[in-house]
């Protein structure tokens, strides 16, 4: 409204003027007409005096933008198989971009919901130059006592709760932390109260135990119903109080976990985890703490270090001595940043996840390359409109502003599309680092970060794609560029020549990204295809929890041992057994064997893994004893101790001695070795093979959570209802809930290197098909613009494949440098990514063979039909043409 | 100078809020525009002003020796 007010008190504001300056060189007795011009030529040119009074009452690049955005649109939409390349690969980059760095962002870079997160802290143990994040209670309860600066100190372990539901028996996430856990985080409870040190007792503070529960329990068991405040609930048998609800959206201290229950840590020791608790030796525990105001992390982690010597001798374990006690006493406590939380996805994550950051942003570069291309070449069909443009007295810095505005927009428009597909692609990730029995809840909700991101992301690839064809495209002379059609018949100045170094370096950062696919995918392929001594196939693994009884000890065993001959009774079951440690699960018992009266075992050879297994384990696992005979449930408590050794301990304590009958002692008990197994996994596929110990079950004091596994033979899926019901007679209240298969698992354990490997398959192929594109658009474009060179040089008697050859030469030259560059490159950075590797040299030359034999392909595919079109082109047609 | 280039000028000063504009007629009885400088305006005058002696003062100290020379 306004503005049209103004528009119109402007011309009239000029017309009056303009009559007004008429009527006096009228009067000066000029002829009216002569008046009137002369009367404009004193006032200036109108037009541009508008503009020029227009733009200062309004923002005139508001009006531009506007303009050039329509421009951009309607040029889009009239060249629609442009724009949908343009915007597809655009955003399949930003997209892919965008779900890697969701994944960072919620993993790496939010902080906990928690106030002043930044004086949130991690504590960590040092010994030298490793670290690990987990301590046991006793060293916490130490630290915690002696400490001066940390304003609270709190611990967590995370605990799957068996709590009744519906009459069903179920496992709840959630997690027993210490008292000061949700005064340290800085949360109040939405309902009710959180619990604090009193609660944090054995057998519970004065309200006995309590819980507090999470939002999404509260509503999903409670109908978010107040009354829920108070209830009792049975966690492991044992009854809480339920006295307070967290608020919505809040998750601990641990991104990745979405507990829904917590208890007092103390609690441990009545639901069945007092023997970790009480431990030395357990190491259990994640600890974090918030700084005393004023007081910096520097200057904290400087005490936590001057008391650790103090705090390990009051804690090391009593029956430790030698090597294990000097070790132990030379631990450190160590404080580390904790503003995002403290995560084991993270230590595990982290650093795939940024190579993967830079591969995907070589997927966006190559992409813009890609775009600035097809820009070229279609800028070059516009050269006519923009020299015109030029000519009748456009800015130069007005028609590349147009331009990046047309680039910016398909950006934009790619990321908006880029978004939605990123949406959908992170949580097909999180798949990758997810266990079954261990779900992530990560928030991928899109934060500002994440947005900022994007964002930028979108525009700076519009800006790069986009500033170099526009400057190329406006940077003509005039004159020459109307003249120019005329030259055209002997090959015009080549303004393509950029064009070429943008596909060779795709091609470079195509072979980069091909052949880091083929590293991480041949790692994957040698250790799915690797033996890892047993055979996972058919084989499943039943996790009872059936230590959660009230039965310890002898009588615990004895469950085992009927619900054991109940499924070797199944038919559909060739064989069933337990073990306490599922190879590959990342689990481990490891402690020093020696020789009894014989020769000092070597330092290096001492330390085992040890496993607890059933009669029949060998079998049903499918590991070949080499010698001797499996555990019968003769090796009973009160019998003689016996044990099983793998070939590489067999080798490595005995020689070539037969190790049958022989004695080892393995802490307090002397063993004697009944039989000598193949060598097989334990804590991962690509650890050497172990030194190995197997105990029997029977003898061991407290067998602790053992887990079934069963060979399946034909109609296994018949078990399940007997299972259950053979549970519910033995060891009634116990939940059978998780199954799965070992192949599963040992799929789960390649988790980082299955994330590795799609992703970068896929990269690759994504930069494949970007150059394929883009070699595709700078041929057709390049035969199409020497149309008719070619048909003269036919006409003179060139055959097709010298035409073949004239279209090729220069482009395939690049792409041949490209893939040179590219090869370089590989050689120069695979060793960063050396540690993910197995079975692969980083240099692997098969593998850079191959990437510059699919980009070789790949080139000569998109190069098919243009030169084909240049080969059939018709001398007289491309002639007169012209 | 071409006197339409007045327009752009008053309307920035308009904007600044220097001046205000207002209909009225001329001594002649024709329509005409009359500019006035709002108080603001004449602060910034002054401004101007002072700045502009400043210049202008500076200016002259540096030509006048080069003045006497060329008497001498």
């Amino acid at each position: 409204m306004n503005r049209k007010r103004l528009e119109e008190e402007m011309e009239k504001d000029f017309r009056e003027h303009i009559e007004r300056e008429t009527e006096e060189n009228i009067e000066r007795g000029m002829s009216p007409e002569e008046a009137r011009h002369a009367a404009y030529r004193k006032f200036g040119n109108v037009v541009r005096l508008k503009e020029e009074t227009r733009s200062v009452w309004t923002w005139r690049w508001a009006d531009e933008l506007s303009q050039d955005l329509r421009y951009a649109l309607r040029t889009l939409r009239k060249n629609p198989a442009f724009a949908a390349v343009a915007v597809l690969s655009l955003s399949l980059g930003i997209g892919a971009n965008t779900a890697i760095f969701s994944l960072i962002d919620s993993l790496l870079l939010r902080p906990l919901p928690a106030p002043h997160p930044e004086q949130l802290v991690t504590l960590d143990l040092w010994l030298e130059d490793h670290g690990q994040g987990s301590i046991t209670y006793p060293i916490f309860d130490e630290a915690r006592s002696r400490n001066k600066v940390l304003a609270q100190m709190f611990a967590w372990d995370n605990h799957d709760f068996q709590t009744s539901i519906d009459g069903e028996t179920v496992h709840v996430h959630g997690a027993l932390a210490s008292g000061d856990y949700f005064t340290g985080l800085g949360v109040p409870a939405a309902e009710g109260r959180t619990f604090t040190a009193e609660d944090d007792r054995s057998g519970g503070g004065p309200n006995g135990p309590v819980a507090v529960i999470s939002d999404a329990f509260w509503a999903r068991q409670f109908q978010r119903n107040p009354s829920a405040i108070g209830r009792a609930i049975t966690l492991d048998k044992l009854q809480f109080t339920v006295i307070g609800v967290m608020p919505r959206g809040f998750f601990g201290s641990e991104p990745g976990k979405a507990p829904d229950i917590w208890a007092p840590l103390n609690l441990a020791r009545q639901i069945g985890d007092e023997r970790c608790i009480e431990s030395r030796s357990c190491w259990f525990l994640s600890v974090m703490g918030r700084l005393k105001p004023g007081v910096t992390m520097s200057a904290a982690g400087a005490q936590l270090r001057v008391i650790s010597p103090e705090l390990m001798k009051a804690t090391v374990p009593g029956d430790w001595g030698g090597q294990g006690r000097k070790r132990f006493l030379g631990m450190q406590l160590h404080l580390n940043p904790g503003a995002t939380g403290s995560s084991f996805l993270r230590r595990r994550f982290s650093n795939p996840l940024e190579i993967l950051m830079i591969l995907v942003a070589f997927v966006l570069l190559i992409a813009c390359a890609n775009m600035a291309n097809l820009l070229i070449a279609r800028s070059a069909s516009r050269h006519r409109e923009t020299a015109v443009r030029l000519a009748i007295g456009a800015g130069r810095w007005r028609l590349i502003r147009q331009l990046l505005t047309e680039s910016v927009l398909i950006s934009v428009l790619g990321a908006a599309l880029g978004l939605a597909f990123a949406a959908w692609s992170v949580r097909l990730l999180v798949g990758f680092l997810e266990i079954r029995s261990n779900p992530i809840a990560l928030n991928l909700n899109p934060d500002w970060r994440i947005l900022v991101f994007t964002v930028s992301a979108a525009i700076l690839t519009g800006l790069l794609f986009g500033l170099f064809p526009a400057l190329q495209a406006t940077h003509l002379g005039i004159n020459m560029d109307l003249k120019k059609r005329a030259q055209n018949v002997m090959g015009a100045p080549d303004r393509f020549g950029v064009g070429r170094v943008l596909l060779g370096g795709q091609v470079a950062l195509s072979v980069l990204l091909v052949a880091g696919s083929g590293l991480f995918a041949g790692s994957l392929l040698n250790l799915w295809t690797i033996d890892p001594g047993f055979n996972p196939r058919n084989l499943m693994l039943i996790a009872l929890d059936v230590d959660r009884r009230p039965e310890k000890g002898p009588a615990l065993a004895a469950i085992y041992t009927r619900l054991l001959d109940r499924l070797n009774s199944f038919s559909g079951v060739k064989s069933a057994s337990v073990l306490l440690i599922t190879p590959t699960s990342n689990a481990e018992w490891d402690d020093d064997v020696s020789l009894p009266g014989g020769p000092e075992i070597p330092p290096a050879l001492r330390d085992t893994m040890v496993n607890l297994v059933g009669p029949r384990y060998f079998e049903t696992m499918q590991t070949p004893l080499l010698t001797g005979r499996e555990f019968t449930n003769q090796d009973a408590a009160t019998a003689e101790k016996v044990g099983i050794i793998s070939e590489r301990a067999a080798r490595a304590w005995f020689g070539g001695k037969s190790p049958i009958g022989e004695h080892i002692q393995f802490q307090k008990s002397l063993i004697r070795i009944v039989a000598v197994a193949a060598d097989a996994k334990y804590l991962d596929l690509r650890e050497p093979d172990p030194l190995a110990l197997y105990l029997c079950y029977l003898q061991n004091d407290s067998p602790g959570s053992l887990s079934f596994i069963v060979r399946a033979g034909a109609g296994i899926s018949s078990i399940f209802p007997a299972l259950r019901a053979a549970v519910k007679q033995v060891a009634p209240g116990t939940p059978v809930d998780e199954v799965k298969t070992m192949e599963e698992q040992v799929s789960e354990s390649l988790g980082k290197e299955r994330l590795m490997a799609s992703l970068s398959i896929f990269f690759g192929v994504l930069a494949l098909l970007l150059t394929c594109i883009g070699l595709y658009g700078i041929l057709a474009y390049s035969v199409a613009r020497r149309q008719a060179e070619i048909g003269l040089r036919v006409a003179i008697g060139a055959s097709r494949g010298n035409v073949i050859w004239l279209v090729l030469r220069d482009t395939l030259w690049h792409v041949v440098v490209g893939a040179g560059v590219g090869v370089v490159a590989v050689l120069g950075t695979s060793r960063f990514v050396a540690s993910f590797l197995y079975g692969v040299k980083p240099n692997d030359p098969w593998t850079l063979a191959f990437a510059v034999a699919a980009l070789g392909a790949v080139a000569l595919g998109a190069a098919w039909i243009p030169a084909r079109r240049a080969a059939r082109l018709d001398p007289m047609v491309a002639l007169r043409d012209e | 100078m071409e006197q339409g280039s007045l327009y752009p000028a008053l309307h920035r000063l308009i904007k600044r809020g220097w001046i205000s504009a207002e209909e009225g007629t001329s001594e002649n009885n024709r329509r005409a525009k009359f500019y006035r400088l709002t108080p603001k305006g004449r602060k910034q005058l002054a401004v101007e002003t002072t700045k502009w002696d400043r210049f202008a003062r500076a200016i002259a100290g540096v030509l006048r020796p080069a003045g006497r020379e060329n008497e001498s």
